[in-house]
């Protein structure tokens, strides 16, 4: 499906991007020869905001986009290339080797990808990059890491740091034009509004800069500082401190003692509660929220009702980032958990914090809303905290005796993994548990089900009945039959996919029989469904709809919501079969509707494919071919696949389209289905005047007047007071051309004043100004 | 690698739906994922890879010190579902007779 923006996945900048002018444009020539630029240098130089600065002005270059993607979260080496894929909205459905279905996706894509963060992964990521670049011609690709990948063509970059001035550096204004000196006014400024270098501390700035070496990390922390000391006191504080790290060890490298001074330094003007909170915080994988932060550190010195301070407090400080434009998120930068880590670890309090870590997030997970009306929101809460679920289960793996409090965990997270292109991921946490669970562990029969079905799911049967076997078994001898009753349910479709027709149909009903006399819906939904698909798949649509009325009217008396809506598009589906096509088109359309609300793809697929074939049997050949082309579009986008046994539906439904439309028509139609995005499409299927708000996942800058990269350059620095001239110097074009550029974009705003621009681009607003400001 | 510490380890690979290029880019992966762990002081080898045309698979066999270096190889060419087998190659014996010819 077309991804209907040149932007793709680019973050928005929270702070004034200053100065690496020389950087900048040695990294866009670089990008112009080599496909694959990387950029080099220590925790804190700036890798990342320079390749995310140089990512935003690619985007028009991009036909497809400029993606990023960001493995500081990322640990296991083996899930990088599903990382790279789901960061790019495909789903992970497949058994088989995803580098090359992620080549073919990109192979006639025009597109740049930042892989932000490769250290850790360097030698996976190397693999990976070699092979997507041998196959997709169009595909370039910035990677940050602290060291070199070492593939063929890679253009190295090691980004240096900031500009400093000499010891003789003289007056206030020679000394902004060093970069270290400009971030440190520039921060300062917005801590202690007025501030600026000056004669009276000029010479102190240059010291803090100078001895800071110039790392923008480092700088960045110390201009903090100028909320309550000058900057002659700071210079005085770190020199006292840089004595202490000057005497070797790991911290010998000057970069790197001048930041870990920075860091001891900024720690130890911390208060008790902020120093504990920073320590504690480490423990957290990518962002977290508040409720997180207060039952997870919220414990002895700190008590919860404490920690909401102490988070502003860090904030304040810049130690916390906060992010998310809707609850607020807050994130430690890699360097500085790195270092928080190291703190709580000499304390020897990292176990019990992660244990706490551990238990706040297999609430998250055990709160089972996979199918009822809350389904949407429980899945994005999932996927804000997929980093710390990861984390509390890597934690659990390599703990002894928690694999059993892991496993639970992993079992809670099924239909997320199942739903949210996370197939692998999940398998390979089960095997590694598996592995590690006693024969006699209560959780294993159903780590073994959940094992067996995502194997089902994602095409590997064979180990699918091998394991749903295995969980039969195990739970036999355990006497759990709630764990008998779901591995026969999957078991039942998995034999039917063998060849074993009758044998899986007979499991299946016993299955169903089991989920009834436990008064199990959701059991007794699934295994109504599975039966239902048999039937379907079989051949037997009459069968199979009377298998999904009764499911439907199961979940009807539940919260079920999830399952009526595929039993709503399995009835959609056999009523099309039955020839009956407007009860079919009604009845897919409603669960389209459904389907969309709880943020399915898969489910949205289906609904939208049911409907193209209901629009070529009710003659509306241009609608049905317009469609088609969406849902082909829309499968692709997900690289998912219509189950087979209903691709002859699809295949007959195109060629009654196509006898009865021109062939200009056939063309326009399928162009425009093409090009529609998933919103549109669904919007289009149920004749909707337009398409409704994104749902959460979709691109967060959807909505904001799409301005191209230089146009949000220039309009950033005209928020940040610029002259025309000043622009044009800073970006090294015309001052006629940031003219022409300030004209369109008061054209994209509709407003007429430089004001009007600055307010919208400081405001981060997703609207034009409105009239009001005008 | 010291011959006390020799062992064989096969790891079979569904390869549905690839063409022949793609074929040749899962050797290169696992030849360069090989590359990068002995450059890291691993000791591993990849043998051989026979290929099914008609099944779609592959068996690709290593000599490792251990299986997790497999595993690690795996992961690093992106195969994260890999199951490593410990096996033992014979060879046949030279004096076996041969496989009888035909009659003209």
């Amino acid at each position: 499906m077309s991804s209907g923006t040149t932007t793709g996945r680019l973050r928005g900048e929270l702070t004034e991007f200053v100065g690496r002018r020389a950087e900048l444009a040695r990294v866009r020539e670089a990008l112009e020869e080599a496909r694959l630029v990387t950029l080099t240098g220590p925790g804190g130089i700036g890798k990342t905001r320079l390749a995310l600065r140089v990512a935003a002005g690619a985007g028009r270059v991009f036909r497809h986009g400029v993606w990023v993607v960001e493995l500081g979260g990322l640990r296991d080496p083996g899930l990088l290339v599903m990382e790279v894929a789901r960061s790019l909205g495909l789903l992970d459905q497949s058994a088989g080797w995803r580098v090359a279905s992620l080549a073919d996706y990109l192979r006639a894509r025009q597109l740049l990808l930042v892989l932000d963060g490769c250290e850790h992964l360097a030698d996976a990521c190397a693999v990976m990059a070699d092979a997507l670049l041998r196959s997709c011609p169009e595909l370039r690709i910035i990677a940050t890491s602290r060291h070199v990948l070492g593939v063929a063509g890679e253009v190295t970059i090691a980004v240096p740091p900031m500009t400093v001035p000499a010891d003789n550096a003289a007056g206030p204004e020679e000394l902004v034009g060093y970069e270290a000196v400009r971030l440190f006014a520039g921060r300062g400024a917005a801590v202690l509004p007025g501030f600026a270098v000056d004669a009276g501390n000029s010479a102190a700035v240059a010291g803090v800069c100078r001895a800071l070496d110039g790392i923008p990390l480092a700088v960045e922390l110390a201009a903090v500082r100028l909320r309550s000391l000058s900057p002659g006191q700071i210079l005085s504080r770190l020199g006292s401190r840089f004595q202490l790290l000057s005497g070797g060890g790991p911290a010998s490298q000057p970069h790197h003692r001048s930041l870990q001074a920075t860091l001891e330094w900024s720690y130890e003007l911390l208060s008790d509660g902020e120093q504990a909170m920073w320590r504690r915080m480490s423990v957290f994988a990518g962002s977290f929220d508040l409720d997180a932060a207060e039952a997870v550190c919220g414990v002895g010195r700190v008590p919860a009702g404490r920690v909401a301070d102490l988070v502003d407090a860090l904030v304040a400080k810049s130690i916390l980032v906060r992010e998310g434009q809707g609850t607020a998120r807050y994130r430690l930068l890699d360097t500085l958990a790195d270092f928080g880590l190291a703190k709580l670890r000499g304390r020897g309090n990292e176990r019990r914090l992660r244990l706490r870590h551990r238990a706040w997030y297999a609430g998250l997970a055990a709160r089972q809303e996979a199918f009822g009306p809350g389904r949407a929101g429980w899945i994005a809460a999932l996927d804000a905290d997929h980093e710390n679920l990861r984390a509390a289960l890597r934690f659990c793996v390599s703990e002894p005796g928690e694999a059993a409090a892991a496993a639970q965990l992993a079992c809670d997270l099924w239909r997320y993994w199942e739903t949210h292109g996370h197939l692998t991921e999940g398998r390979r946490v089960l095997a590694a548990l598996l592995n590690q669970l006693d024969y006699s562990a209560t959780v294993r029969p159903r780590a073994l089900w959940v094992a067996g079905y995502l194997a089902e799911v994602q095409g590997d049967i064979r180990e699918a009945r091998v394991l749903l076997e295995a969980a039969i078994s195990a739970a036999k001898s355990t006497c759990d039959a709630d764990a008998i009753a779901y591995a026969s349910t999957y078991l039942g479709f998995v034999l039917y996919s063998l060849g074993e027709a009758a044998d899986g149909q007979a499991v299946a009903e016993t299955a169903l029989r089991l989920h009834r006399e436990a008064g199990d819906q959701i059991g007794t939904a699934q295994a109504l469904m599975a039966i239902g698909y048999v039937h379907l798949y079989s051949g037997e649509p009459r069968a199979a709809a009377g298998r999904f009325a009764e499911c439907a009217r199961v979940c009807q008396s539940g919260d079920n919501v999830w399952y009526q809506t595929y039993a709503q598009w399995g009835l959609a589906t056999t009523r099309w079969l039955l020839a009956d096509r407007d009860g079919a088109a009604a009845q897919a359309s409603a669960a389209l509707s459904t389907m969309r609300d709880l943020d399915d793809p898969i489910g949205v697929a289906l609904c939208l494919d049911t409907l193209s074939w209901t629009a070529a049997g009710q003659r509306q050949a241009v609608r049905a071919l317009t469609l088609l082309s969406a849902v082909d579009a829309a499968w692709a986008a997900i690289q998912v696949g219509l189950p087979n046994t209903l691709r002859e539906q699809h295949d007959a439904a195109v060629a009654t389209a196509r006898a009865a439309a021109s062939e200009s028509a056939c063309q326009a139609a399928t162009e425009k289905g093409a090009a529609m995005s998933q919103a549109e499409a669904i919007a289009f299927a149920l004749r909707e005047s337009r398409p409704p708000a994104s749902p959460a996942g979709m691109l967060r800058d959807q909505g904001r007047p799409h301005l191209t990269g230089r146009e949000q350059e220039v309009a950033t620095l005209i928020a940040q007071g610029m002259t025309n001239s000043e622009i044009a110097a800073a970006l090294v074009i015309s001052a006629r051309t940031v003219e022409t550029h300030v004209q369109h974009i008061m054209n994209k705003l509709g407003c007429g004043t430089r004001a009007q621009i600055a307010a919208w681009a400081a405001s981060g607003s997703a609207s034009p100004p409105s009239a009001g400001n005008r | 690698m010291a011959e006390t510490d020799h062992h064989l380890y096969l790891v079979e690979h569904d390869l549905h739906g690839m063409s022949s290029w793609q074929v040749a880019s899962v050797q290169r992966a696992l030849s360069e994922a090989v590359r990068r762990e002995n450059r890291r002081g691993g000791r591993i080898r990849y043998i051989q890879c026979i290929y099914s045309p008609e099944e779609h698979r592959c068996l690709c066999l290593f000599e490792a010190a251990d299986p997790d270096l497999v595993r690690s190889v795996n992961d690093t060419a992106q195969f994260p579902l890999a199951h490593v087998m410990a096996v033992v190659s014979s060879v046949l014996d030279e004096t076996s007779p041969p496989v009888p010819a035909e009659d003209p």
